[in-house]
């Protein structure tokens, strides 16, 4: 194991305790909001990360992502509306839906690679839209379904929602570090090179889609019982493409990559506090631009800037040079 | 239902389903040929909805003359796409990219002019009765307009590819890229110019979207989608099988519409993984792909 106490560690800690801290810092219904605020970030840490095992480690590029989420969500409501049963049920009636979902990814991905895999995720979250907007005696078509829950303390879900991300991501870690992990990045540097080596590809890559797909179910069933709605807005192709968008700003393939990623979000919500609900969209506008702008010049995320590199060419442009040899050598050298 | 009415409903859906192999023309040509995948052409054939709406509705312009505007505009909002933003030849790349260009069109689309939907021509469009055994045959006459400019503009396109020097230059580049190059070619150049051409049909395309269609900010994510189906029916790169597929989709579509209207779009997306999971080549599977003769 290697040590975990660095300054970079400490530094995240320093960072992260006054978060954990907010629901005793505000008193009464000041803290509500913030409290929101960390529970949507916390909840697309966790949502991004199932989609950062299933595309960031073993290369699935799914942009359909949201079919899961949505899976879990629906599957709450129905349990709890339609049903009257335990929210428990609804879960794992979820979890179990995900799963026999994820494993049908698997098996498209047994044929599919790439572009094609990708096209045939928005096909699938496309036609679990349509079960969603038409089979309306379950799903009450457009209006969704509202779910009716005993009162619950926001603070109970404040901490749900980080426990969940912290889970998911420590989840995330480990299996990147675990033989499965390597065996998935196997897959996505080569895949033919992994099955040369004896990579029993099609077993690993439905394990990694029916794993992205449980978590993910979860999440929503999180996010469903929070919020107390679920309607097809869920299978919105934009939910897919933020899932993307967080992870891949952050860094794609690494735990820390849809952490630093999701708190992008917050800029939506800032932009609507302050500019209004009409100016959202413009929200979403600069999450494009931000996505183009990092795939252009950072591919790897927020996670491959170093930050000690680049003070330090900051510092070494802003000062004037002593030597002037080193000044007058080519950039680079 | 007697014979008069299922001509009616073949012909529409023919005329429905060679608008959908002019949208994936241009899809089918990006992929097939330049290997761009471009995630972002539903959002401009929405775009260049939204551009004819307005150039007719508040600018009070005459429809032909917004359509050679759209028509330059986009081919250089297609050279300068790939010029500036999609130099990378890795898929995924280009799908993240193509996908924030989406996001961006789409939401300042939906800020402008908000979520209502909105039509470019009120009433009913004119139409032919034909007198017919049993009935009367009711063809519109734009359906049959949409029919006769996408088939010309595939064919004209097709020809463009064989005969012109332009066309044989794109398909040397698409062929060799090493090779074209060391025989003068200005391999990236042509690649541009070969997006840029793509985005013409992208612009017919909308044109005849526009003026069937209901624009929506979101309508761009179906004709992607439906561009995808037809691509994957018809086999990448293979323009004229596109066109084929395209009327067999139109076709399913249009039955698909007449008698199960609610499931509409889950029969073609399921038909679609099928397809595609089983047949990845493509139905109008043909040996020679653009890259190859056209």
């Amino acid at each position: 194991m290697q040590n975990w106490i660095t300054p970079k560690n400490i530094v995240v800690c320093i960072l992260i305790t006054p978060v954990l801290l907010i629901p005793f810092f505000y008193k009464g219904g000041a803290a509500l909001l913030p409290m929101h605020l960390v529970i949507m970030v916390a909840s697309y840490i966790a949502l991004a990360q199932t989609w950062n095992i299933l595309s960031g480690l073993t290369g699935m590029f799914s942009l359909g992502h949201a079919t899961f989420y949505a899976l879990g969500g629906y599957s709450l409501a129905v349990a709890m509306v339609k049903l009257g049963l335990n929210p428990f049920v609804g879960l794992a009636a979820g979890i179990v839906l995900s799963a026999f979902f994820g494993l049908l990814l698997g098996a498209i991905s047994s044929r599919l690679t790439g572009f094609f895999f990708t096209i045939s995720t928005i096909a699938l979250a496309q036609v679990i839209r349509t079960v969603a907007m038409q089979w309306t005696p379950v799903t009450n078509s457009i209006t969704g379904l509202k779910i009716f829950r005993p009162i619950v303390s926001r603070m109970v879900f404040f901490y749900v929602a980080i426990g969940l991300a912290v889970a998911v991501s420590i989840f995330f870690a480990y299996l990147r570090r675990s033989r499965m992990g390597s065996m998935f990045v196997a897959i996505r540097e080569n895949i033919h090179l992994a099955r040369s080596l004896g990579v029993d590809v099609v077993r690993y890559k439905t394990i990694s889609s029916i794993i992205a797909a449980m978590l993910a179910s979860v999440v929503g069933s999180f996010i469903t019982y929070y919020i107390q709605v679920v309607d097809p807005n869920y299978l919105s192709p934009l939910i897919s493409e933020k899932i993307i968008m967080v992870t891949i700003i952050g860094g794609m393939g690494y735990a820390w990559g849809p952490i630093w990623g999701s708190v992008l979000i917050l800029l939506e919500e800032f932009i609507r506090g302050t500019l209004g609900a009409r100016y959202a969209p413009l929200a979403t506008a600069l999450y494009g631009v931000i996505l183009i702008v990092f795939m252009l010049f950072r591919p790897n995320g927020i996670v491959s800037i170093n930050l000690k590199r680049s003070f330090g060419m900051a510092i070494a442009a802003l000062t004037p040079a002593k030597n002037i040899e080193a000044a007058a050598r080519p950039e680079g050298k | 239902m007697n014979l008069a009415i299922w001509t009616t409903i073949v012909i529409n859906g023919l005329c429905t389903g060679s608008l959908f192999g002019l949208v994936s023309a241009a899809f089918s040509f990006q992929f097939g040929a330049l290997r761009m995948m471009n995630f972002s052409y539903g959002a401009f054939v929405m775009v260049g909805m939204y551009i004819m709406y307005a150039g007719v509705n508040h600018l009070g312009l005459h429809a032909m003359a917004v359509v050679p505007i759209l028509i330059v505009l986009y081919f250089f909002i297609g050279y300068l796409l790939r010029a500036t933003l999609l130099k990378s030849a890795d898929p995924n790349v280009q799908i993240i990219i193509t996908s924030g260009v989406a996001l961006v069109l789409e939401s300042v689309v939906l800020f402008i002019v908000g979520a209502l939907p909105r039509s470019l021509l009120a009433g009913i469009p004119p139409t032919w009765k034909i007198p017919f055994p049993e009935g009367i045959l009711v063809i519109s006459k734009l359906n049959l307009l949409t029919f006769a400019v996408s088939s010309a503009v595939l064919i004209g396109f097709s020809m463009f590819l064989k005969r012109t020097w332009l066309g044989m230059t794109i398909r040397a580049v698409v062929q060799q890229k090493e090779a074209a190059s060391v025989v003068g070619v200005d391999a990236e150049r042509i690649i541009n110019v070969g997006f840029g051409i793509s985005f013409v049909i992208t612009a017919i395309a909308s044109i005849m979207i526009s003026l069937q269609f209901v624009l929506e900010p979101t309508a761009g994510h179906y004709y992607q989608l439906i561009g995808f189906l037809v691509c994957v029916i018809a086999g990448m790169g293979n323009l004229k099988g596109g066109f084929y597929a395209g009327l067999l989709v139109g076709l399913i579509s249009t039955m698909a519409n007449i008698f199960a209207a609610t499931w509409h779009d889950a029969i073609l997306f399921i038909l679609f993984v099928i397809i595609l999971t089983f047949l990845p080549n493509g139905v109008f599977v043909s040996s020679k792909s653009i890259s190859r003769a056209v």
